[in-house]
């Protein structure tokens, strides 16, 4: 009875294990996603244009140094490095153009609530994801939580 | 009795092992086939959606709330072909593989079967071993259920939503199944195992960002008449297919004039959408083979030359030095708008082709 008993809780954990496995698999497309969802959000409630583009920079730096890190510590396939430079490229252009730096014009005051939806449906588009293993996600995770 | 007790539990947990083992033995499990289905009429259509779901396609609508974006395509598929009164729909939506206690493998994958507007089958598959060839296990499916072509003008259509195909080494498109390789070459095969001696597609859809690319186009030249697809990035990666209703009213729609509208309808939506650059195109594959070989074999030179970064989002052809745009430009048709931020293009037409830099 025992042994059964046993064998019944062994089976259990496993599929406990399994499915907390399951929920917290994710890749870094969709973690970057949630968090420049809640900058959008954010940029929109914002009462002036100087916080509006505060954030938008805070949230651009957070992104940088999150993928700076990741591909510091060495843990990335050669696809896995370029697709997150391919990535970090991008919102070097976004970041540029918002501060109005490499030939861009400034993004203006007026404008500010429309390019950060822009800069939100450029990451969200459908092309070459990039898929990466969970520990770097939660990483990721956790850069951009504690910044 | 506590000896029979014990025994009885210990028979009881047996069973429900070996019922959990064969549920991971089969590769499809029925869930749900039309037994006595009324003798349909025949189809004037057959339209075929692929939907691809393992990876990530999460976004956002305006108001914040996170949206699947495959849910919705498959949500919208449903609705056609449920108004597809005429024709024979077949949607498959392949999701992520996953397994019970890492090691029976689940049916994950999803298979309707609708024949004038009414469900015939629907039933849930996997991949086993030797079905890792792009499209393989869903053209074996479709075979079996197919209806028999008999009207003389019938058309076949396929739509694929999902990310962008890569002109090459395409491993890891997939999340849980990384050796099936996705790029063009493996997508005009697995298109051609659709197909039937040698029957050829009306129309090929495909709901992606990056794919009205020559190298595409050559792939799919000798099974399909039509293309349509984005030569960049196409927001939420959805082109709306419900024009197939026009085939209910005229059924002598041309392909051409099905794409068209299916072009229009999604560029009317985007503009009031979206703020990215809006690129579609509709490529006559017959027009276009006069030179899609030497179109091709010029941005092969000059990938060997320029080694551009295949990640980052594809800019017009006509941006290249080697463009001809006056002999480029026939058998296109391009739906543009540009980006409102971003570098703005030096063209104000679009060609309709897409190029890595």
């Amino acid at each position: 009875m025992k042994s059964i008993k046993i064998l019944l809780y062994t089976v259990a954990m496993c599929l406990l294990v399994q499915t907390v496995v399951t929920a917290q698999t994710s890749n870094v497309s969709e973690t970057f996603k949630t968090h420049f969802n809640k900058t959008v959000t954010q940029v929109a409630d914002a009462d002036n244009a100087d916080n509006k583009r505060a954030i938008l920079n805070n949230s651009f730096d957070k992104m940088k140094t999150a993928i700076n890190r990741i591909e510091t510590s060495g843990q990335l396939s050669p696809a896995e490095l370029a697709g997150l430079n391919a990535f970090k490229s991008d919102i070097d252009l976004k970041s540029a153009e918002l501060n109005g730096l490499n030939g861009f014009s400034i993004v203006t005051d007026e404008d500010l609530d429309d390019f950060s939806k822009y800069a939100q449906q450029a990451i969200e588009q459908a092309d070459r994801n990039v898929t990466i293993g969970l520990g770097t996600v939660l990483l990721i995770i956790i850069i951009l939580l504690l910044l | 009795m506590h000896f029979f007790r014990q025994h009885l539990i210990k028979k009881l947990f047996y069973l429900a092992i070996t019922v959990f083992i064969l549920a991971g033995c089969s590769s499809t499990s029925q869930v749900y086939n039309r037994e006595n289905p009324s003798e349909p009429s025949a189809s004037v259509y057959t339209a075929i959606y692929y939907i691809h779901a393992d990876n990530d396609y999460l976004y956002h609508l305006s108001d914040g709330s996170a949206v699947r974006a495959n849910e919705q395509a498959l949500n919208s598929a449903l609705e056609v072909a449920e108004n597809a009164l005429s024709g024979e729909v077949f949607i498959f939506h392949q999701k992520s593989q996953k397994k019970r206690l890492w090691i029976f493998p689940r049916n994950q994958n999803e298979y309707y079967h609708f024949k004038n507007g009414i469900l015939q089958h629907y039933k849930k598959y996997r991949y086993s071993s030797g079905d890792d060839i792009l499209f393989s296990k869903e053209a074996e499916i479709f075979k079996a259920d197919r209806s028999e072509i008999t009207q003389p003008d019938h058309q076949t259509y396929f739509f694929y939503f999902g990310h962008e195909i890569p002109r090459d080494q395409g491993g890891h498109y997939n999340r849980s199944i990384s050796q099936m390789e996705v790029d063009s070459e493996t997508f005009g095969s697995g298109v051609k195992s659709f197909l039937t001696g040698d029957q050829i597609l009306d129309l090929v859809v495909i709901s992606t960002c990056n794919n009205a690319t020559p190298s595409l186009a050559k792939q799919l030249l000798p099974y399909d008449n039509y293309l349509l697809a984005s030569a960049q990035n196409l927001h939420l990666s959805y082109i709306d297919t419900d024009a197939l209703n026009l085939l209910e009213t005229n059924k002598s729609t041309s392909a051409y004039d099905l794409a068209h509208a299916m072009s229009s309808q999604t560029f009317d939506r985007l503009s009031k959408e979206v703020f990215t650059a809006i690129t579609l195109s509709i490529i006559d594959l017959k027009k276009v083979q006069n030179y899609i070989n030497e179109l091709d074999e010029n941005i092969s030179i000059y990938i060997d030359d320029n080694n551009p970064d295949p990640f980052p989002d594809n800019i017009d052809c006509q941006e290249l030095s080697f463009f001809d745009a006056e002999a480029y430009s026939n058998g296109i048709t391009a739906f543009y708008r540009p980006a409102k931020f971003g570098r703005p293009s030096r063209f104000k037409t679009h060609s309709g082709w897409g190029c890595k830099k």
